[in-house]
């Protein structure tokens, strides 16, 4: 069995592949072209979180159905430890849901909306409660009096909202990345606990504080907890829309673990894949088996030409495509070629748009992976 | 009756002579054709092969509209290149008959971009409209000037007492209300069969859908035709930052655009890169469609609904006080106004004789420069902040997105609609805003799906995360 492994593609899918891969002992590279989904994920796994009906789908489990064409019970269970083990190994602890119920994180726009697995510093709770919600002058994906009518709406409980000035050297250009690296530093955190001192003024301290997702990338912990202990309530944070801090920050935190790890970690387009390897755009060829976690339409794995043919960019080769739009989130690059393995959104069948991109990338990656054990384990 | 070019032209010219009016229309300004069109200020060059009058008629009033709606026309110059099959003795013909309609034709450089194949170009005074602020800047000078008009507002039925129109009976969300009238003119475009029906008289009209492709890039500063007899696909014009790809011509049942047919589409785009060879790598935006209403004369019984000439017709009912005007183009919907309105006038009994030719159009409303301001973009693509929306606060989304063009970039929407949707929920209510929001993804998507390539594919994918997974928009 081959050790050199290239894994294309640094979106969820590639990165929980190639830590999987190294924990393995294989030689890993990565290979990407742009940032996958994680710049526009808010951070929590979604499993599939609603129903055919639309309903709330309270734990995997109750998906038997969807759950057996990828993995037995037994290994969901254990692949969503795993990935949580993985997390936390990278620096990012999570909370689950307990107790059969799922976690409910409201988005920005106020709508209560169930989640499977919830990093550590997104605020979610099993049951509603009313909460405080803190948020400054610019950050126009948080309007606050709307978010506390829909808040209101969806959960029948008070938002209490404060609407604060700016920092001083904020100007409209300012993103959730310019935020979250003025939180970053000495003067802004100073700044961040003087003004919620003063915005929590009134505020009723047995409700949680909740602000927009830009505090800061990798002190981001640090301040939520020295926030808490001054103020003596819990603090979180509400996701914005893109780019999302909470998927930077993952992203951020395990390129950087794989990297300490020895993985190789390339920007470069692939253009052709063979048993050899994989050869990019800029005619570099890198050796090693193949796993594309190239994300379909979205991620770029697949190109939509204007006449409805589809192409697979690592590779080149054609797909197949209905032409129905429905059937586009689900396209799958097909694993049949011997060439290469596929894993992640490229994988089809699952639509992680409506649904969970997550819960896709776990069972594809493991399913995947537990074939490669088998494969390994047969060659001996 | 229509907030179009036509009525909104019509009212216009007859405020001007001093007659009180009110333009009614079931849905916002440019509800009809006239927010759906190529935006083409018509040299009348395209028409020189087929429809001498219509061309000579856009020719003059193209040096009308100049005149009269500077602010609303951009003064691009058009370009008409021949593709290799078609004959010099055409392009002669072609020539002489722009001559005689008095259209300037001069030999042009070749074109960037342009199928080299296609050396054969020429230039004349084509142009652009900017027909949303120009049907603003008609509605207020309406306004100004007296008159009203109630949007969102339909026409359901009429009444008469001896043989003359006395009454229209309209329809709002505030009810229904009855309006005495003393002459009504049907400038419904696709609908004006159906409203004159409401009296009685309905008119034989065919209905015909044409497509058009939005990219989003101005991908050439001049408007470029297709040099050889009018067709499907021949025409490029640039709008702002964008390039708008048409049109076809195919029969269509009903005067609502339908949405685009995707082979329709395919076809205009097999059509476009025999032109620009490249055209299929453009970042396409979306498609949508846009209706004409042809009047068939009765007794003529053409079989293709190009052959039937573009030139408008103005119908005086048999119920007095009533005309219905149809067909036409937006180039000249100052000429039709005014011969509608010469026969309104004299069937009042005014004398005053039309003033449009040289009366100019209010100025353009000041656009905001926020540039200078400490207040962020909600809309990024189009540089729109909250205070262009307070600006026209009391629409819909749907209408704030046609004034303030928010949603309209290369995003359509998918980083701005739930903003504007949270602003406008403080003025509406939260589930009222939701609705709207609703109608604004679906109108919005509707136009993606119907150009589902390249990076637009992709914007339409990340549209539906971010609805779904990051807003929890519903999915149903
Ligand atoms: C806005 C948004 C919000 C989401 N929110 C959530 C959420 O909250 N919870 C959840 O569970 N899921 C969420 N998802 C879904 C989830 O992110 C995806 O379904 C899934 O994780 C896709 O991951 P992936 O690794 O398969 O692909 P991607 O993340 O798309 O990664 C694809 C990678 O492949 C690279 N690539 C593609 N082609 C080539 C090539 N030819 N050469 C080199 N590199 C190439 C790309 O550059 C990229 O790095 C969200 C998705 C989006 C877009
Ligand atoms: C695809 C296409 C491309 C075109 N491109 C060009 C071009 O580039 N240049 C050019 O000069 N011309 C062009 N034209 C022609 C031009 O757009 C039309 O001639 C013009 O817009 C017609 O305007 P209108 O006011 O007559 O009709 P419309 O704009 O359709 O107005 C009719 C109005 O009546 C309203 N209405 C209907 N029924 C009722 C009712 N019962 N109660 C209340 N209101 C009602 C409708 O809501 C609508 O707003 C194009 C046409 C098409 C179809």
């Amino acid at each position: 069995m081959r050790r050199e492994w290239v894994v294309v593609g640094k979106g969820p899918s590639g990165l929980l592949s190639a830590s999987l891969l190294l924990s393995a002992g294989y030689d890993v590279t990565i290979v990407a072209h742009g940032q996958g989904s994680f710049p526009l994920w808010s951070g929590t796994l979604d499993f599939y979180s609603v129903d055919q009906q639309l309903r709330p789908v309270a734990h995997p489990g109750d998906h038997r159905d969807l759950l057996s064409r990828y993995l037995s019970y037994d290994q969901w269970l254990s692949g969503w430890d795993t990935w949580r083990q993985i997390l936390a190994s990278i620096g990012v602890e999570t909370q689950v849901d307990a107790m059969g119920a799922n976690l409910l994180s409201p988005t920005v726009t106020g709508v209560l909306y169930p989640r499977y697995v919830v990093p550590g510093w997104q605020y979610a709770c099993p049951v509603p409660e009313p909460v405080t919600v803190v948020s400054w002058h610019g950050i126009v994906d948080l309007d606050l009096e709307s978010w506390a009518a829909r808040y209101q709406l969806s959960s029948g409980l008070e938002a209490e909202i404060r609407y604060r000035p700016a920092p001083p050297s904020w100007s409209p250009r300012w993103t959730a990345l310019h935020w979250a690296g003025f939180f970053d530093t000495e003067v802004g955190m100073a700044w961040l606990e003087h003004d919620l001192d003063e915005a929590a003024v009134g505020t009723n301290a047995q409700y949680p504080l909740l602000l927009p997702q830009v505090i800061g990338i990798r002190g981001t912990e640090k301040i939520l907890n020295r926030l808490s202990l001054a103020l003596g309530r819990t603090v979180k944070e509400i996701p914005l829309v893109a780019p999302a801090l909470g998927g930077i920050r993952i992203q951020e935190r395990w390129q950087r673990f794989l990297v300490r790890q020895g993985v190789r970690l390339l920007t470069g387009e692939v253009i052709l894949v063979n048993n050899d390897g994989v050869k990019l755009a800029d005619g570099r060829m890198l050796a090693g088996r193949t796993v594309l976690a190239t994300g379909g339409v979205l991620g770029g794995g697949l190109r939509v030409n204007w006449d409805h043919t589809v192409v697979n960019t690592a590779t080149g080769e054609a797909v197949l495509w209905s032409g129905n739009p429905e059937d586009l989130p689900v396209l799958s690059i097909g694993g049949d070629s011997s060439s290469y393995d596929v894993v992640g959104r490229s994988s089809g069948n699952w639509n992680g748009d409506v649904h969970g991109g997550a819960g896709q990338t776990l069972a594809s990656v493991l399913k995947w992976w537990y074939s490669l054990q088998q494969e390994v384990s047969l060659a001996k | 009756m229509g907030a179009g070019a036509t009525g909104l032209g019509v009212a216009w010219d007859l405020m001007l002579r001093g007659v009180a009016v009110i333009v009614v229309d079931q849905g916002d300004l440019a509800h009809g054709t006239s927010g759906r069109f190529h935006g083409l200020l018509h040299s009348g060059a395209r028409y020189v092969l087929t429809d001498a009058v219509a061309a000579g008629q856009c020719q003059a009033e193209n040096l009308c509209l100049r005149r009269i709606a500077g602010p609303y026309i951009e003064d691009t110059g058009g370009l008409f290149a021949a593709p290799p099959e078609v004959p010099d003795r055409l392009i002669d013909q072609w020539k002489q008959g722009c001559r005689a309609v008095n259209i300037p034709v001069a030999e042009s450089v070749v074109v960037k971009g342009l199928n080299s194949r296609w050396n054969r170009v020429f230039s004349v005074n084509d142009g652009v409209i900017n027909g949303y602020p120009l049907l603003q800047a008609l509605a207020r000078g309406i306004e100004e000037g007296g008159g009203r008009v109630l949007t969102h507002t339909r026409l359901v039925g009429a009444a008469e007492a001896n043989g003359k129109i006395r009454k229209v009976i309209l329809e709002s969300a505030e009810g229904t209300q009855e309006l005495a009238v003393d002459a009504v003119v049907n400038a419904a475009g696709p609908w004006a069969g159906e409203v004159a029906a409401l009296w009685g008289d309905p008119l034989p009209l065919t209905l015909s859908r044409g497509v058009m492709v939005l990219f989003s890039h101005r991908q050439q500063p001049q408007v470029i035709n297709r040099l050889d007899m009018p067709g499907d696909g021949d025409i490029l014009v640039p709008h702002d930052h964008i390039s708008i790809w048409g049109t076809t011509d195919r029969e269509t049942a009903l005067p609502e655009a339908p949405p685009p047919d995707y082979q329709e589409v395919i076809e205009l785009m097999e059509r476009g890169q025999e032109m620009f060879p490249d055209m299929g790598q453009w970042r396409v935006l979306r498609a949508f469609t846009g209706v004409r209403p042809l009047y068939r004369a009765p007794g003529s019984g053409s079989a293709s609904t190009r052959d039937i000439s573009r030139d408008f017709v103005v119908v005086e009912h048999p119920l007095s006080g009533a005309f219905s005007v149809i067909g036409g183009k937006w180039t000249t919907f100052r000429l039709m106004a005014q011969q509608v309105a010469d026969r309104v006038a004299g069937y009042l009994h005014y004398s005053t004789p039309c003033q449009t030719q040289s009366h100019p159009l209010p100025p353009r409303l000041e656009s905001f420069d926020s540039s200078g301001l400490a207040e962020p973009f909600l809309c990024e693509c189009e540089r729109v902040s909250t205070r262009q929306l307070q600006q026209y606060s009391g629409g819909s989304l749907s209408d704030l997105r046609t004034r303030t063009w928010f949603g309209m970039g290369p995003c359509q929407g998918t980083f701005c609609g739930h903003r504007v949707a949270a602003w406008q929920s403080l003025r509406v209510g939260v589930e009222q805003s939701d609705q709207e929001l609703l109608n604004f993804r679906s109108e919005r998507e509707r136009g993606m799906l119907s150009a589902l390539w390249g990076d637009n594919a992709v914007e339409w994918l990340l549209q539906r995360n971010i609805r779904f997974q990051g807003l929890g928009e519903p999915t149903k």
